[in-house]
């Protein structure tokens, strides 16, 4: 019953997250709130767009 | 790997009497025959109960767990499935009552997290699943995958990235910033001749103007203008007229912004107007959009076969799905076209909604500008202000419902009356400098003074809705990207998941069809959202399944698929159900499907159901050396689904019967016949030769006369053994009453004859270890055969 290793769900977007963190072309700040709400498991679109506002209130 | 050590059911769908099926301490692979309705199927509900707390095909039809319950129990009666696993901590036993509460016990510790994991594996393949996966759309296809193989994850991440990017793109603050910025950037290149973006920019412009002043510094900051001004309004002869002529063509530059903006606004309601209109007027049409997600849903159920055949889903009315089904598509088609339109419409209405937005922000300097000018335009300023407001919200609330925008006595007539109000008082603002009579020397300095202080405010609007515009479009820009970057990474993912299903799928597929002309079976990603299976057909590769395939063959693809996934997906149960997979099946496949169960899952636990006889007696012929099990289930009206019993798991059912006061005169005939068959084998009775099922149908008078004449010729000891005569006579033996009226057989006879039923089985039976002594169990040297043990002989001729 020997089974190919496979990724599962979670563990493609935590390695995606990591990935992006050397992406130039992303702002940190916005990687970050996406991968500090992913990985409490409370990404959802409320969450982010209240913490992106956050972080708009904090640049302007 | 977690298998099944046994099930036991009572009173749950088809089984109305306690049903044990035990699997022994091996938990072999069983394979179960039962004809149509004879309740093998309700075998697959009680573990897909147990472990998934519902049965999908019942509640998709939202038959719940009132249908669980037999319909012969009592209200004091419960419904129970127990299962019980090769770990003895797994056990757990669940108990619907008749107020449909359910109980669970178990060890609650170790069985959650199984149970949690068991949810996501692949346990059960049934004959009306079988095809769905294969016959479902690209984009179905696709979320299913991504379900089975728990990419569900990664659908909700895309998912979420993909609404807050638009929800950022969409947001009223980031459209009114964007505006606002666009509109001073326009005024700054008005003020300034250039096109001014940054503060070094404002200075050195600042710096040309008061240059021919001599101030003796240059403007480098926020402070320094603040200096100019200082030292500019220091020069006046007439301080008071000077600051008065400032003060009046401040207020008149803001009430201006407020004019340009309202006209700027009434031009955007002009357009919106006239494109809503044309909603307005079309308004059927567009209203039908609601009923988009509705048809398409219809549509669906339609294609995915989820309806009763030959009626409509809705109402029930007999009619052509086909027809119908084509006319949801005609009309969805056209509702496309209908929705492109509106997508126009709503584009102004965005637009309008903005220039409002910028026209409220254009109203708040007004405020402290003409607070000494004219203070009683203060309470008409909030007026408009509010009414600015109230018809933001109304536009919405009218468009997503397309409903008319009221024009008066609204908005418009009260920008219209705020508008002359304004021209008003700036024509007043102009009248009362020009009398102010200021020498031209004092006439330049306010200019001046004006417009550094203009350009100064202008600059600083245009730089914070710079700001929070740019940080809106930071993020969109980020989202972007990693929505795109995760779109790519997903599908490769995705890919990678299906390459390795795909890999089982084609080796299945090919084992269950192999030199046909049809191979290298695989899953691939089709477009931006869909999953199909590709396929070789006669060396051309091509799909979709339906494309070229038999019913037998996209039923062998669904097999393939779903086996391929159990390997792959299964981590801690290592046992799966097929119910009556195999219907479309020739001979030659299901052999071919035999073959493949027992090469590729001969470590898996199979519980195998089937209604067709002949496959039952392969798989019995060549699955049983490979240590399966074999069963039957079969139903009747009084006892409903029963396992083809031992005598003495009938003797139980007679016991809970009796102490129930339900009738048992046929399971006394029943238990007669068996006892009597499991006596002509052990002691291998001679009889004449029949075929099959007819040598299965013997009754208990031909059976019992061909063993009294075998123990008449055999052993001495028991000839005419008075037992055989008093059954001979029983009314259970010789009369069909007790098959057509139980209810005529008394108390007292069924009582006789389980006492001699008993009387029989004793003569032959070891107390010791419960086994009928055998003629193939011959004691050597003697002419006696024994039991198992040996402890019980009879003497026999041998």
């Amino acid at each position: 019953m020997s089974t190919p290793a496979i990724k599962s769900g979670l563990e493609v977007v935590r390695e995606f997250l990591e990935s992006l963190q050397t992406n130039a072309a992303i702002a940190p700040d916005v990687v970050a709130s996406v991968q500090g709400l992913q990985q409490q498991g409370k990404l959802t679109k409320a969450r982010l767009l209240q913490a992106l506002a956050e972080q708009r209130k904090d640049a302007c | 790997m977690v298998r099944l050590r046994s099930l036991d059911i009572a009173g749950f769908r088809g089984f109305r009497f306690p049903m044990r099926m035990d699997l022994n301490a091996q938990c072999r692979s069983l394979a179960v025959f039962g004809e149509n309705a004879s309740g093998k199927s309700s075998i697959t509900d009680a573990v897909e109960w147990t472990i998934f707390d519902r049965v999908a095909h019942l509640w998709r039809e939202d038959c719940k767990e009132s249908a669980l319950r037999n319909v012969g129990l009592q209200d004091s009666d419960d419904a129970i499935v127990g299962i019980a696993f090769n770990d003895k901590d797994l056990a757990i036993s669940k108990t619907l009552k008749a107020d449909l509460s359910v109980k669970t016990a178990s060890k609650l510790t170790v069985t959650k997290p199984y149970i949690e994991q068991a949810r996501s594996e692949r346990l059960i393949l049934r004959a009306a699943d079988m095809t769905a996966f294969v016959n479902k759309t690209k984009t179905d296809k696709r979320q299913e995958v991504a379900s089975i193989v728990g990419y569900d994850d990664v659908l909700a991440f895309r998912n979420t990235i993909q609404s807050t990017l638009n929800a950022l793109r969409r947001d009223d603050a980031y459209a009114t910033a964007k505006s606002i910025a666009d509109t001073r950037l326009g005024r700054l290149l008005v003020l300034s001749g250039i096109s001014l973006t940054t503060s070094e920019e404002l200075y050195q412009v600042l710096n040309e103007l008061v240059t021919s002043y001599g101030l003796g510094f240059s403007i480098t900051d926020r402070g320094g203008c603040d200096t100019a001004i200082t030292q500019l309004t220091a020069r006046f002869h007439h301080q008071e007229r000077a600051q008065r002529k400032l003060l009046l063509d401040h207020a008149r530059g803001a009430a201006e912004d407020v004019v340009a903006a309202t006209i700027k606004a009434k031009a955007a309601q002009q357009a919106f107007s006239s494109a809503y209109q044309g909603t307005l007027e079309n308004k059927e049409q567009v209203q039908k959009l609601t009923l988009e997600d509705f048809l398409t849903k219809g549509k669906f159920i339609l294609d995915e076969h989820k309806c009763e055949p030959g009626r409509c889903p809705l109402c029930g009315t007999p009619l052509d799905q086909n027809v119908l089904s084509h006319e949801l598509h005609a009309r969805l088609e056209e509702y496309e076209a209908v929705r492109k339109e509106f997508e126009a419409v709503r584009s102004f209405e965005v637009s309008y909604i903005n220039t409002l937005n910028a026209l409220a922000t254009a109203c708040a300097p007004l405020e402290r500008s003409w607070a000494e000018v004219a203070p009683e335009l203060n309470s008409d300023l909030k007026v408009f202000t509010a009414t600015i407001n109230e018809h933001i919200h109304t536009v919405r609330a009218k468009f997503e419902r397309f409903e008319s925008v009221p024009s008066a006595p609204g908005f418009t007539v009260v920008a219209d009356e705020f508008q002359a109000r304004l021209k008003g008082y700036v024509l007043k603002a102009r009248d009362e400098a020009a009398a102010l009579e200021l020498s031209e020397a004092e006439e330049q300095i306010v200019d001046l003074i004006t417009r550094i202080t203009d350009l100064r405010s202008t600059f600083e609007e245009f730089h914070s809705n710079s700001l929070v515009k740019q940080a809106y479009e930071a993020q969109i820009t980020s989202l972007q990207a990693i929505f795109t970057d995760f779109v790519a990474v997903q599908n490769a993912a995705l890919q990678n998941v299906l390459d390795v299903v795909s890999c089982n799928v084609g080796k299945y597929y090919g084992i269950l069809h192999p030199e046909e002309s049809v191979d290298n079976v695989r899953l691939r990603i089709v477009g931006e959202e869909g999953i199909e299976f590709e396929y070789s057909f006669h060396g051309e590769r091509t799909y979709p399944p339906m494309k070229y395939l038999s019913e037998s063959h996209l039923n062998s693809l669904g097999i393939a698929l779903f086996l391929a996934s159990v390997k792959l997906f299964n981590k801690r149960s290592g046992f799966f159900l097929l119910d009556d997979v195999i219907t479309s099946f020739d001979m030659g496949h299901r052999r071919r499907l035999i073959r493949l169960l027992a090469d590729e899952f001969g470590d898996w636990q199979v519980i195998l159901l089937t209604h067709e006889s002949f496959w039952f007696d392969l798989i019995k012929r060549e699955l049983g050396p490979c240590g399966w099990l074999a069963a039957e289930v079969y139903s009747d009206p009084e006892n409903g689904s029963q396992l083809k019993a031992s005598p003495m798991d009938l003797w139980e059912l007679i016991k809970t019967k009796r102490k129930s006061h339900l009738p048992v005169a046929n399971d006394v005939r029943t238990l007669i016949e068996r006892v009597l068959k499991q006596l002509c084998e052990r002691l291998e009775v001679k009889m004449a030769f029949r075929y099959n099922e007819l040598n299965e149908q013997r009754m208990s008078q031909e059976l019992l006369c061909a063993l009294r004449s075998t123990l008449n010729s055999k052993c001495a000891a028991l000839r005419d053994n008075p037992v055989l005569c008093r059954l001979e006579s029983s009314v259970f033996v010789t009369n069909v009453g007790s098959h057509d009226r139980p209810d005529m057989i008394a108390d007292a006879d069924i009582d006789v004859a389980l006492g001699d039923v008993e009387e029989l089985q004793r003569l032959f039976g070891c107390p010791n270890c419960s086994v009928i002594v055998s003629a193939r169990q011959i004691v050597p040297g003697e002419n006696k055969i024994a039991c198992r043990c040996g402890k019980t002989t009879l003497p026999w001729k041998c």
